[in-house]
């Protein structure tokens, strides 16, 4: 299957009073065609600094990244900031929370359609009008002809939201980020919008990277999963072995008996802090919170295991759990 | 919108009263009188025949709210009284006077519009850049630099030393470029860093985020979004300086010989001659409302939240 988005080795730094200071490391990453791939961790972790680095969002005087950028199956160059500015609402779109500020307060809803498809392409103002009412009409925004003259103040969260889906696909891109789009709504609102996604997935085949640190939302809707500790992928498993609980890394072990059930499902149960930014040591950074660790962790070089069919973890003690070291 | 401006028109007649009674009242309370002022500048002696002779003439032997309530059923009437001094109409005085001052005030708001966007766009595009940094010099010194101290340094540099431009006024266009470029360099100063440090803020905003995430080029991200957002919060504050302008003209009139409201309001204060200084207050006090409501219409304009009414889901 094409792959919308791939990353090797992929390191994001912080440059910060002349040290660099790894927020993202060695992460390897991949979104196919149809594919709806979650990526859950907890706040700070580097969720939102990896889409926006990768999409040349990321302030170069602040930040430094290097590995392999794949778009559509073409490689990018990380620094090559205008085809990356070409690529972004075109062939990636993104969602992000927090849609009262997202959008510029100051133009209307119809402005913020044309301005984003006159960014791409060539298309008259009774075209783009045209796409923009039938893609609102498809995500129940009622009528969308009044909508549009409309300011984002004078609408709901909600309802910006769904804009604002309607807006990434107005290019009809073949992957969507949604970054924590839940997270400022009420949770029917909730529910209508991961609804909302599911259908995009399947009638348009899109591609879309879910950005969550809600576990219950990523497991109703992710085909695929990493689980990001710390600037590290620390596992990636197909969303079925949540379910039969044959995940391995300790942390994402505890993430799943963190879950409260199936009532409210959010991360913070879990006890200790993951390290900040400044006191990120060498070794597996989870150890100071990790039942499981042993001294060997503090220098481990964070390498991949794979375990399994699309199954990998970063975890010392695959090793000596699954593949006993032979005498 | 309309509510505003009926409630805007209501509210004018009450702060005109307020103000002018307070200042009838502060008038009156300055260290020597008008008649002590009258009498020695008319070299008259100072004795009870001459002090009451004066009061009457000026009306001041009546008590202060009776002369209050003569003083506004004129200026009903727009009769703005005599001069002490000379015994002239005080409102053609004023009136002269007015004219040259909005002159004054319209070519530094001039000044204030062109350059403002200039510099303080120039300043934002490069943050630390050459620009950025002279304009930071220009601002600082903007701010220091007194009104006279600067209105000498160009009176000298550009009518004495370069004879490029007229120091006096001569009524030409011309004439008016030092004293309003003199009176405007510190609101240029101070607008300028405003809307800098706007454009700097707004850079990190969501909007922004969101711009370039969906392709939108930087150029085009920072002439419309950016722009229009940091534009907005200056619109408003301009409004009300330039009502600051009209009655901040003083001193740049005093060195510069300018003919108008600054002026005479200094010798007016200097001859204790009430009407005048009480039809300026008036005049001031009107130019401050209208230019408040003037400020708050156009922020209505650049703003659909003002407009609208926030949270109105129409
Ligand atoms: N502009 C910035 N300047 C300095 N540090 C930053 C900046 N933005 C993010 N960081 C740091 O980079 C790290 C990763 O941030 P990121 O926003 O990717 O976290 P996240 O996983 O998206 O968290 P959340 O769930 O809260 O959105 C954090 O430790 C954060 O403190
Ligand atoms: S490497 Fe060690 S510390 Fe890290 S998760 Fe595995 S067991 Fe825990
Ligand atoms: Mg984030």
């Amino acid at each position: 299957m094409k792959q919308l988005l791939r990353i090797d080795n992929y390191d994001l730094s912080l440059r910060m009073n002349g040290e660099n200071i790894r927020v993202i490391s060695s992460a390897d990453l991949f979104v196919s065609e149809g594919e709806i791939v979650g990526l859950i961790g907890e706040s700070g972790c580097g969720k939102s600094m990896l889409w926006k680095s990768l999409l040349g969002l990321a302030d170069p005087q602040k930040w430094i990244c290097s590995g392999e950028l794949r778009l559509m199956g073409n490689p990018m160059d990380l620094s090559d900031r205008a085809a990356l500015t070409e690529a972004r609402g075109n062939q990636v779109s993104v969602i992000l929370q927090d849609p009262m500020n997202a959008f510029d307060q100051l133009f209307t809803i119809e402005r913020h359609f044309i301005e984003t498809a006159r960014a791409h392409v060539q298309w008259s103002k009774g075209e783009i009008l045209k796409k923009a009412t039938s893609l609102m009409r498809r995500l129940y925004i009622r009528e969308p002809e009044k909508v549009l003259k409309m300011y984002p103040f004078q609408c709901s969260g909600g309802m910006l939201q769904r804009i604002m889906i309607a807006l990434a696909l107005m290019l009809d891109p073949p992957l969507l980020i949604a970054d924590e789009p839940t997270t400022s709504v009420d949770v029917t609102v909730q529910r209508e919008i991961v609804a909302m996604l599911k259908e995009v997935n399947r009638d348009r085949n899109t591609g879309i990277l879910y950005i969550s640190h809600d576990l219950k939302i990523i497991e109703d809707l992710a085909d695929r999963v990493y689980v990001m500790y710390a600037g590290y992928l620390v596992e990636s498993f197909p969303v079925s072995a949540l379910q039969e609980r044959k995940v391995f890394h300790p942390y994402t072990v505890k993430l799943l008996q963190s879950r409260p059930s199936y009532t409210k499902a959010y991360l913070p149960v879990l006890e200790g802090n993951p390290p900040s930014l400044l006191d990120r040591q060498a070794g597996c950074p989870f150890a100071p919170r990790c039942p499981k660790a042993v001294d060997a962790c503090r220098s481990y070089d964070m390498h991949v295991y794979e375990i399994g069919n699309q199954h990998i973890v970063r975890c010392l003690r695959w090793e000596d759990e699954n593949e006993p070291a032979q005498n | 919108m309309k509510r505003y401006l009926i409630k805007q028109l209501l509210l004018i007649l009450p702060t005109l009263l307020i103000v002018t009674i307070i200042s009838f009242a502060m008038i009156r309370l300055m260290p020597a009188d008008a008649v002590d002022v009258y009498l020695v500048t008319h070299h008259l002696e100072k004795n009870e025949k001459n002090i009451a002779v004066a009061k009457e003439r000026f009306g001041l032997d009546e008590p202060v709210p009776v002369q209050y309530l003569h003083w506004l059923k004129d200026i009903i009437h727009l009769d703005f009284g005599k001069t002490y001094s000379t015994n002239q109409a005080v409102a053609p005085m004023l009136g002269k006077a007015l004219v040259k001052t909005l002159q004054l005030a319209a070519a530094s708001a001039i000044w204030i519009v062109v350059v403002t966007p200039v510099l303080g766009i120039g300043a934002a595009a490069k943050p630390e850049g050459a620009m950025d940094r002279l304009t930071r010099i220009y601002c600082l010194c903007g701010t220091a630099i007194p009104t006279f101290v600067l209105g000498f340094i160009l009176i000298r540099l550009f009518s004495v030393n370069w004879k490029l431009l007229p120091a006096i006024p001569d009524g030409s266009a011309v004439s008016l470029i030092l004293p309003s470029f003199t009176l405007s360099l510190s609101h240029i100063a101070y607008f300028v860093q405003m809307l800098r440090n706007e454009m700097l803020e707004n850079r990190g905003e969501m909007f922004v985020l969101y711009a370039r995430a969906r392709g939108l080029h930087e150029k085009r991200i920072f002439w419309s979004h950016l722009l229009k957002n940091s534009v907005q919060p200056l619109v408003n504050t301009m409004g009300i300086s330039i009502g600051g302008l009209i009655a901040g003209t003083v001193i740049v009139e005093n060195v510069f010989s300018w003919p108008g409201l600054g002026r005479l309001i200094t010798k007016a204060i200097l001859s204790r001659d009430y009407p005048v200084i009480q039809g300026y207050i008036l005049i001031v006090a009107v130019t401050y409302i209208c230019a408040n409501t003037i400020s708050d219409l156009m922020s209505a304009i650049v703003d659909p939240r003002i407009r609208l009414g926030k949270g109105d889901v129409s």
